[in-house]
């Protein structure tokens, strides 16, 4: 090791000089000295690298589009906002209810946000700042903050012993509410909570601090609706930032099974961090599990996901699959992490089929995540990607699939993953990466094994092969070749299919045919006859011909020589009867021996010269 | 390509270089001064060039603080909203680009300190830390070397304290003024530049960028 170099005691000019904060004179002093002074030189050169570095990198680029939907945004944001708190003369367009309810959300929040800074003990920001970190209502309303009567710890305490003053009041006052006014929406509720606990403020009643006293109050009805009311605050934004001193209350009355639900309402109302840390801890909750699990998943945030993942794996381990189904079924998959949680939980062993609903739900969205973990993401997320790519449906990711497969990265999952994926899509991008000319024989047989599965995976299969043959026009041998190849249902009819395809050349077709002869499937006699009857403009010629004696002796094979007329019909021969017994025979040894193509050649022939 | 519109904090420093303001950039002070007069007014359109105004600068300064585009959106949307329901609290002791960036500057450290909560809560819940992936941004231009070598300043950056991720980020890659940095930091001037130097030094030794380490055998001499 060697030992660290002396530092030149200029060096502490470097960033000040580098930042462009020294004076004139010392910057063009500490330039003298950067002449001699090899260590500062190479120190500048290093902060200008770094400054460099950082200029350079990437910001966000809003389009024009982008900005239109930015600028969108904030205007809805802000139409969401001045529902409740309008400013300068569209104040006073809004008046009564409006203001009543601002004043008191004021009061509840100089209240929390008082008690707050005077535990704090400091309040760092200039008043400029400071001031923009209020809520709204908090400037435009009239009240000062409450006068600091017992403190949240003595209201606490008081719910054991004698009752803070006011509570009667308050308790009155929501009772009331709900009986005069079920039926109000979330702002008027509390507009008219507002207007009808004024007078109690007047009297110096700490309305909010005892609203969170009665959230543990033995009437379970009561603490139901203050929770509530607390709820349409905290949706109105009513409550601030600050609800340091809500949450830990609701979250206390939330282990009281009688109101357990009202509260976790409220705390996902709430939303801030330490509220859904708050329903992390209900979701461990016997009569809250559900409810918090689904909370959590409809959230879907990053943050939470991790948690969640335990609690699903609990739950499933736990045998309350329908909880676990309940809440992926909530979850969005929007974000890489929320896909990353998927692939967990079904490694965890939860049903495919929960989560490819997960998936299918988002559509498209979920399908574009899931190609660029495959294209561009690193090792985890394509393991991941490589998991849920055929739980997510149709055939869209069979595409980067066929990508990885010729790359040779993660061969064997990407090929598992297109087998189960099926699809005209996948069927041709097999053929594709069959007909790679650089494709190891091994690897050509992997293809083919996960080409015979995909048939299999394949729901409508000639309408999936003719759209695989239009993706690709030139790859009919590849195509050919794998379904001549293909063991299975699928496989026996994918050749039916292809058979029938006009398009594709006769010699290719016979190939198939003698498949099907050697693998001893049956073909039903009229749709073979027909068939032919679509292959007689082709027999003339050599190809052609080859062709129609492929198919006539599998109609030979099928039906023997009552199947060979009706084949020789829809050819439109008529053959002398020494001729016709001549084919006869050789029908059938081609049907019998096991090396046809010299007696399929003698057939040809004895089309070829009829009658 | 698109205008990026107009990059109000570039100015200011170029003409603390000089020592001259010039009356293009005090008009500019005062035209979003009247702007946001307009806006006070319950004037949208004033506000919209607010924001049409402010839009990628607040935007650049979300992403490099929140790490992700996504929620950096979300964070300037929201910056932009809160400014609107609380103009009346702008009384034009600062520059409106200031103001607006404190709002942001704010709402960016709730987001990073409720990441950090939510990350001890799942040390808590599972007993493994995941760290969050280093931001990306994507730049299709750039070279794969460069683009590597962004991404670890990216990810040095995300690792950087909020302050002094904040206070590098309004300085060297904004270019506010000392000043104006430290307002919108709600610090003082003295700390603002502490917050600088100190970010860059960690960012520096972070990066392998120290003399010491690019070059053991720094010597008196001549360039």
């Amino acid at each position: 090791m060697t030992a660290p170099a002396r530092r030149c005691r200029r060096a502490r000019d470097v960033l000040p000089y580098v930042d462009g904060e020294l004076p004139t004179d010392g910057a063009l002093g500490f330039e003298e000295h950067l002449a001699l002074c090899a260590g500062c030189r190479a120190e500048v050169a290093a902060q200008r690298a770094l400054e460099e570095l950082l200029v350079a990198l990437p910001g966000p680029r809003l389009h024009s589009a982008d900005r239109a939907r930015f600028a969108e945004g904030v205007r809805a944001r802000i139409d969401a906002r001045f529902a409740r708190a309008p400013c300068g003369r569209m104040l006073l367009r809004r008046a009564g209810a409006a203001v009543a309810a601002l004043a008191a959300a004021a009061a509840l929040v100089a209240a929390v946000l008082w008690r707050h800074e005077v535990n704090r003990g400091t309040v760092r920001q200039t008043p400029e700042v400071a001031e923009a970190a209020l809520p709204p209502s908090a400037k435009q309303a009239v009240p000062p903050p409450a006068p600091p009567d017992g403190g949240l710890l003595e209201l606490r305490l008081a719910d054991a012993g004698p009752r803070v003053d006011g509570r009667d009041d308050v308790a009155r006052a929501i009772r009331r509410l709900s009986c005069e006014s079920p039926a109000l929406g979330g702002d008027d509720l509390l507009a008219r909570f507002v207007a009808a606990t004024r007078p109690l403020r007047a009297r110096g009643i700490p309305v909010p601090a005892v609203m969170l006293g009665l959230l543990r109050d033995p009437d379970p009805e009561l603490a139901t609706r203050t929770a509530d009311l607390f709820a349409r605050a905290s949706s109105a934004s009513a409550l601030g930032r600050d609800e340091s001193a809500l949450v830990p209350c609701l979250e206390d009355a939330m282990r009281r099974p009688d109101r357990g639900i009202a509260m976790l309402r409220a705390l996902v109302a709430v939303g801030t961090p330490r509220a859904w840390e708050a329903v992390v801890r209900a979701a461990r909750l016997d009569g809250l599990r559900a409810p918090a699990l689904r909370a959590l998943a409809a959230n879907g945030d990053p943050s939470l996901l991790a948690p969640l993942e335990t609690e699903l794996l609990r739950a499933w381990a736990s045998g309350e699959t329908a909880l676990a189904a309940d809440a992926i079924a909530v979850l969005p998959v929007r974000r890489p992490e929320q896909l990353r949680l998927l692939a967990a939980l079904r490694r965890g062993g939860l049903p495919g089929e929960s989560i490819a609903a997960a998936l299918r739900r988002e559509g498209d969205d979920a399908t574009a995540l899931l190609a660029d973990a495959l294209a561009v993401g690193g090792r985890p997320a394509r393991r991941d990607a490589l998991l849920l790519a055929p739980l997510a449906g149709g055939d869209a990711l069979a595409q980067p699939l066929a990508a990885l497969a010729l790359s040779g990265e993660a061969e064997a999952a990407a090929l598992g993953a297109l087998a189960r994926l099926g699809g005209a899509r996948t069927l041709s991008e097999l053929a594709r990466v069959f007909a790679e000319p650089s494709l190891p024989r091994s690897r050509a047989r992997a293809v083919a094994a996960a080409f015979a599965s995909a048939l299999d995976a394949t729901p409508d299969l000639a309408a999936a092969l003719a759209a695989a043959r239009a993706d690709r026009p030139d790859g009919d041998g590849a195509l050919v070749e794998l379904c001549r190849g293909a063991a299975g249902r699928g496989g026996t009819a994918a050749r039916a299919a292809l058979l029938a395809v006009t398009a594709i050349d006769p010699a290719l077709r016979a190939r198939l045919a003698l498949e099907i002869r050697d693998r001893g499937e049956r073909i039903e006699s009229g749709r073979l006859a027909a068939i032919l009857a679509d292959a007689r403009p082709a027999a003339a010629e050599r190809a052609g011909c080859g062709l129609a004696a492929a198919l006539l002796v599998l109609l030979y094979a099928g039906d023997g020589e009552s199947g060979l007329l009706a084949g020789l019909e829809a050819l439109g021969l008529e053959l002398t009867p020494a001729r016709l017994d001549r084919l006869a025979g050789t029908a059938r040894s081609a049907a019998r021996a096991g090396e046809p193509r010299a007696a399929l050649a003698r057939v040809s022939a004895l089309l070829h010269l009829a009658p | 390509m698109d205008d990026p519109g107009p990059q109000p904090s570039k100015a200011p420093r170029e003409a603390s270089v000089t020592g001259i303001t010039s009356s293009v950039q005090r008009s500019a002070v005062e035209d979003d001064r009247s702007l946001a007069q307009a806006a006070m007014r319950g004037e949208r359109r004033a506000f919209d060039r607010l924001v049409e105004r402010y839009l990628d600068r607040t935007l650049r300064i979300c992403t490099r603080l929140v790490g992700n585009v996504e929620d950096a959106e979300d964070a300037a949307q929201e910056t932009f909203a809160r400014a609107w329901s609380r103009l009346r609290g702008f009384a034009g002791r600062s520059t409106f680009g200031t103001w607006i960036t404190s709002i942001a500057l704010r709402l960016c450290a709730d987001v990073e300190r409720s990441r950090r909560r939510r990350r001890r809560e799942l040390l808590a819940g599972i007993g493994a830390l995941r760290e969050p992936a280093a931001p990306r941004a994507s730049c299709p231009a750039l070279h794969a070397e460069q683009r590597e070598t962004l991404r670890g300043v990216e990810a040095a950056l995300a690792r950087l304290p909020p302050r002094l991720k904040a206070a590098l980020t309004l300085r060297t890659i904004e270019g506010m003024e000392y000043p104006e940095v430290a307002r919108a930091l709600g610090t003082t001037v003295r700390s603002a530049r502490l917050y600088v130097w100190e970010a860059r030094q960690r960012l520096a030794r972070e990066l392998g960028l120290e003399p010491s380490r690019r070059e053991p055998a720094a010597r008196e001499g001549p360039p």
